[in-house]
């Protein structure tokens, strides 16, 4: 006799009786939590339920979760559902939209801010450990969020001191380092909002602790595409920065390698913000910038600084490209041909690419990406010869 | 052109668009049975299309059938015509095709290709009423959402006509004729597998806990024999369920059973069976039931289930939160500690656990649990054969 001959009963109930369950709690959900009037009982078996649920990963839970947080933010406190259990409750539903490899997408992100401010002041101001609500929320403006959402979030002021110290919290080393990453990231999307800035939002020091923080993270991940697509943008507004630029971390200005071929169209990104061009365009728009430069402590900043400019020779406006050709003259003259025959050989790198790009569009010689790619050949030519010329071997 | 004519080159080719026509139905089937959970709307137009197109693909192929003359011939309308006119031969032709498909069928069958009513289950079923006839055996019933509250226990059936009722007599019977211990496990295997209802009154719990105390040595304190371990497991299954079942229907007379054995129960649940989790689950479980209640709750995760007991034991707390909840309980701890500790299984568990444990959720939020939400199938599915225990 075994018995696991009289057990082999079933194990093979559909699926699909467990989705609609789901849909049908997650109804229930909303429902009481969207009442007007709760019973305390009601509020109660909700949050029991809710926990009980938390480790659920069905493909439908973190839509029906993100819905459900919805729901509860916007619930009116009231005595049998107090300010505490509903930021309980929405930290439950955080967690299933936002913990698993598929996410809800966020189509209005105040919600989520409100949310992250909160905890941004319990970490903060209560020393309490909320890096899994912090990192659940960055995860959604991070991986999930839709174009209207990105815009708005853009919009949002995150200059306010506690959102800037929260940043700065989550992004200390003694964090996870997923926290960290996303971090990172959403510091790229709101960036704009603290470098771009006439006066700085925060005390030197803790621009300086936050330069050394954004460096560290970086230290301690392989530099792939994505996370050169989350610090790249953040790079280029502290440098513009007069604020920021002198508490960058003298080995990371190195990241400015990188600059001479990116955004790469050829390689694909699974992190759903759109890398911004915009701050590297205003480091190459500023004239103060190759003078700034020479001021910084990294030996490297400056001749990496001279191949981004270099490479980008043609959209250069004429103040920047008179500047540089009389930097690249100096560094001829001055015994630094080395640091000019490397900006030749990434030039050539570049071309050779640009040039194996293009013969793929043979066939198909009138799209937009083979004329940009024609242009950028034509540019890098001219902007070899010139290099060649001002070297004069 | 003969060769076109010989091999039915027209038919062939008029099959392409038939293949088209059905995978463009099936598409429409599966995007509105995906769509009718996510979005009601979308869902709404998409079988409105659907249901349009296969209409008026209906009445055309009916149009076709009915006049040869039609220029709207559809393939199905062809083979319609051909059938209605079918001759003597060529239903002599159909006849001589249909013994072997038959035969084809059959041993299907036999191998529990084709299941008669759905899929298996973990343990016991619930009831359904068949619309006029609230006697018949439910057929496969599908999850949807129902609005009509009901419990998942039916007691007001009519004994005579269900035959769930007559399994739970058969077993009452069964218990009632002087029987050996094997014929007592075989017995039990099939208590958990029958239709749960107010017929199961009839099963005595006092001797199926009798059956049970059996299979241990009680010179000193229950000692589980050796040779009866097996039967012991079943029998203390059996025993579970009966007992849970009959506090939810909860009379008088079963108030007594239960004072009559907790009154005499000794510990059964306190030994180790060299890592048999199963067994000292179950008799821990028994220990739990009819013991003192000086018993600490048992601690789910210090047992490494087989993957068919943790089936059976959801399907048993379920039951178990339906009657604390429904009288105003709270859910126990040690099945909140189940439900969370087989979600956070890696790999997940098997769909029909996620299922009971989400039903439960669902009992906690106050869904009434509707006998259409679980499957029901019939017991010829289950391995049962009561002669491979002896």
């Amino acid at each position: 006799m075994t018995r696991s001959l009289s057990c082999e009963i079933n194990l093979s109930r559909c699926s699909h009786e467990v989705d609609p369950q789901i849909n049908r709690i997650y109804k229930k959900l909303r429902e009481t939590f969207g009442s007007p009037s709760p019973t305390t009982d009601e509020i109660d078996r909700a949050m029991e339920s809710m926990e009980l649920i938390a480790p659920l990963t069905e493909y439908d839970v973190p839509a029906e979760s993100y819905r459900l947080f919805c729901v509860v933010m916007q619930a009116p406190v009231s005595p049998a559902f107090p300010q505490e259990k509903k930021w309980e409750a929405s930290r439950l539903t955080m967690c299933n939209a936002f913990r698993w490899e598929c996410f809800a997408w966020v189509d209005d992100p105040h919600e989520i801010l409100t949310f992250l401010n909160h905890h941004f002041d319990l970490a903060i101001r209560g020393g309490q450990n909320q890096n899994e609500p912090i990192g659940n929320a960055m995860r959604a403006f991070v991986d999930s969020l839709r174009p209207v959402a990105l815009e708005a979030l853009k919009r949002f002021d995150s200059t306010e001191p506690l959102f800037a110290r929260g940043i700065c919290h989550a992004l200390q080393d003694d964090k996870p380092i997923r926290l960290r990453w996303l971090t990172l990231c959403f510091l790229c999307i709101v960036g704009d909002r603290w470098f771009n800035t006439p006066h700085p939002i925060m005390e030197p020091d803790q621009m300086r602790s936050l330069c050394v923080d954004w460096a560290s993270i970086l230290d301690a991940l392989p530099h792939t595409y994505n996370i050169k697509m989350g610090a790249l943008p953040a790079l280029f507004g502290m440098i513009n920065s007069p604020h920021w630029r002198p508490h960058i971390v003298a080995e990371k200005w190195k990241m400015l390698e990188y600059a001479t071929s990116f955004p790469d169209d050829s390689q694909s990104c699974d992190w759903c913000v759109p890398y911004d061009p915009q701050p590297l365009r205003r480091c190459l728009d500023n004239p103060e910038l190759i003078d700034a430069i020479r001021n910084v402590e990294s030996p490297d900043a400056m001749w990496l600084w001279l191949n981004v400019l270099w490479v980008r020779y043609q959209e250069l406006i004429p103040q920047v490209r008179e500047q540089l050709e009389t930097v690249t003259k100096e560094f001829a003259q001055g015994g630094r041909k080395t640091d000019l025959d490397a900006c030749l050989s990434v030039m050539d790198s570049e071309l050779r690419k640009a040039e194996d790009v293009l013969t793929k569009y043979s066939m198909r010689p009138t799209e937009p990406a083979a004329i940009s790619l024609r242009t950028k050949i034509d540019g890098l030519q001219q902007a070899r010869v010139a290099l060649v010329a001002l070297k004069g071997d | 052109m003969d060769g076109m004519t010989t091999w039915r080159f027209s038919i062939v080719m008029e099959c392409l668009p038939l293949m088209l026509q059905i995978a463009l139905l099936l598409l429409g089937y599966a995007l509105s049975d995906y769509l009718f959970f996510v979005n009601g709307v979308v869902s709404g137009v998409l079988i409105g299309f659907t249901t349009f197109g296969l209409l008026f693909y209906l009445l055309i192929t009916s149009a076709a059938t009915l006049s040869y003359n039609c220029p709207f011939q559809t393939p199905p309308s062809i083979i319609f015509r051909y059938l209605i006119r079918l001759d003597n031969e060529h239903r002599r032709y159909l006849k001589w095709f249909k013994k072997p498909f038959e035969h084809i069928l059959t041993w299907m069958k036999k191998i529990r290709w084709i299941p008669k009513f759905g899929g298996p289950n973990g343990l016991g079923r619930f009831w359904a009423p068949n619309g006029n006839d609230p006697g018949a055996p439910g057929e496969h019933i599908e999850l949807h959402v129902t609005t009509q509250p009901s419990p998942i226990f039916n007691l007001e059936m009519n004994l005579d006509r269900n035959e769930y009722v007559v399994d739970s007599n058969c077993i009452a019977w069964m218990f009632e004729m002087p029987t050996d211990m094997d014929l007592t496990a075989a017995i039990s295997r099939f208590i958990t597998e029958i239709t749960w209802h107010a017929g199961t009154r009839a099963i005595p719990l006092e001797r199926l806990y009798d059956t049970l105390l059996k299979c241990f040595d009680q010179s000193v304190s229950p000692v589980l024999k050796p040779a009866l371990r097996d039967h012991a497991y079943f029998i203390a299954k059996a025993l579970i369920h009966v007992a849970i079942q009959h506090k939810c229907f909860g009379n008088e007379s079963n108030k007594t059973a239960f004072e009559s054995i907790s009154g005499r129960h000794q510990i059964i649940g306190n030994k180790r069976y060299k890592g048999d989790s199963d067994l000292e689950v179950t008799l821990g479980i028994i220990d739990r039931i009819f013991g003192d209640g000086s018993f600490k709750p048992l601690r789910w995760e210090n047992f490494p289930f087989t993957v068919p007991h943790q089936t059976w034991m959801g399907h048993i707390l379920l039951y178990r939160a339906w009657d604390i909840l429904g009288k105003g309980g709270q859910l126990p701890d040690d099945t909140k500690e189940y439900i969370l500790r087989s979600l956070r299984l890696d790999p997940p568990p098997p769909a029909t656990i996620v299922a009971d444990c989400l039903f439960i959720i669902g009992l906690v939020l106050g869904i009434k649990l509707h006998i259409d939400d679980l499957l029901i199938t019939d017991k010829g599915w289950v391995l049962f054969d009561p002669f491979v225990i002896m």
